[in-house]
């Protein structure tokens, strides 16, 4: 049963490897463009999404830490497992998502309120429809 | 099976690290757009709720990170637990930043001033 969780493991582990080499590549080549992952709509830096993404960071890099130290050999008391999340880690999640969400609120009603607000693109632009000019000739389709 | 864990270890560590530098370089190299960031969109001008808003996070985030790294040689079961004074001036300065947002936003719209004009009147 051994050799064939080594192997197992083993190819699981080499194909996230593999996957993940391949996106920071991508990534970093600029085949995954990353320039607007904390654009808003109008093409500005928006705090609240830098704010969520190195929160995000954060608690990713504590959780592995964590996980990381509980595989350790040093360690004999250890069992490997996930570790438990307090719920301040919820919390400073949910600050960070709530207050994305409101700032996305107040920018949303700037854009609906204000007239000329709409110039920048959104739903609420209208269209001037032209009407169909005949084809040539002069004769129009029955 | 230590040589497969050791293995895993090394590769999510590369990564989650990679991908955490690949992100830094490209913010530093202008390649993530950051225009605007510290900025008001109304005024233009710097914006000291936005500047105490990234100081605030860039403090929590890094403290947290060095509680984890600390408790993490004493064979942990979880995340460490936030301290209430982290919590507390997070939640402020996103209440600040907010707050400032908020009043920037009516103040531009005319509000605050047609505001000001009806206290004035009823006094």
């Amino acid at each position: 049963m051994q050799p064939l969780l080594m192997i197992s493991g083993g190819i699981v582990a080499a194909f996230i490897g593999l996957l993940g080499a391949a996106l920071i590549w991508k990534v970093f080549t600029d085949k995954i463009d990353l320039t607007h992952l904390i654009s808003d709509e109008n093409g500005e830096a928006s705090l609240s999404r830098f704010q969520f993404l190195i929160f995000t960071f954060v608690i990713a890099m504590s959780l592995f830490l964590l996980v990381v130290a509980s595989m350790s050999p040093e360690c004999e008391k250890c069992v490997p497992k996930f570790p438990d999340i307090p719920g301040g880690v919820w919390g400073l999640l949910g600050i960070s998502g709530g207050s994305y969400l409101i700032s996305k609120g107040i920018n949303k009603k700037k854009s609906n309120g204000e007239p000329g607000a709409s110039d920048k693109g959104g739903s609420d632009q209208t269209e001037t429809v032209k009407p169909k000019e005949p084809p040539a000739g002069g004769q129009v389709p029955a | 099976m230590e040589a497969l864990t050791a293995t895993i270890r090394f590769v999510i560590w590369l990564l989650l690290g990679g991908l955490a530098l690949v992100v830094a370089y490209k913010m530093l190299s202008g390649r993530i757009n950051m225009k605007g960031l510290l900025e008001d969109k109304m005024s233009g001008e710097l914006s000291p709720g936005r500047l105490q808003l990234l100081l605030f996070t860039l403090i929590g985030a890094g403290s947290y990170l060095g509680m984890t790294a600390a408790i993490s040689g004493e064979s942990p079961t979880g995340l460490p637990e936030v301290p209430e004074p982290l919590l507390l001036s997070v939640a402020g300065s996103n209440l600040a930043y907010l707050g400032g947002k908020t009043y920037s936003r009516l103040s531009a719209a005319g509000v605050v001033n047609r505001l000001i004009d009806f206290i004035g009147k009823g006094t």
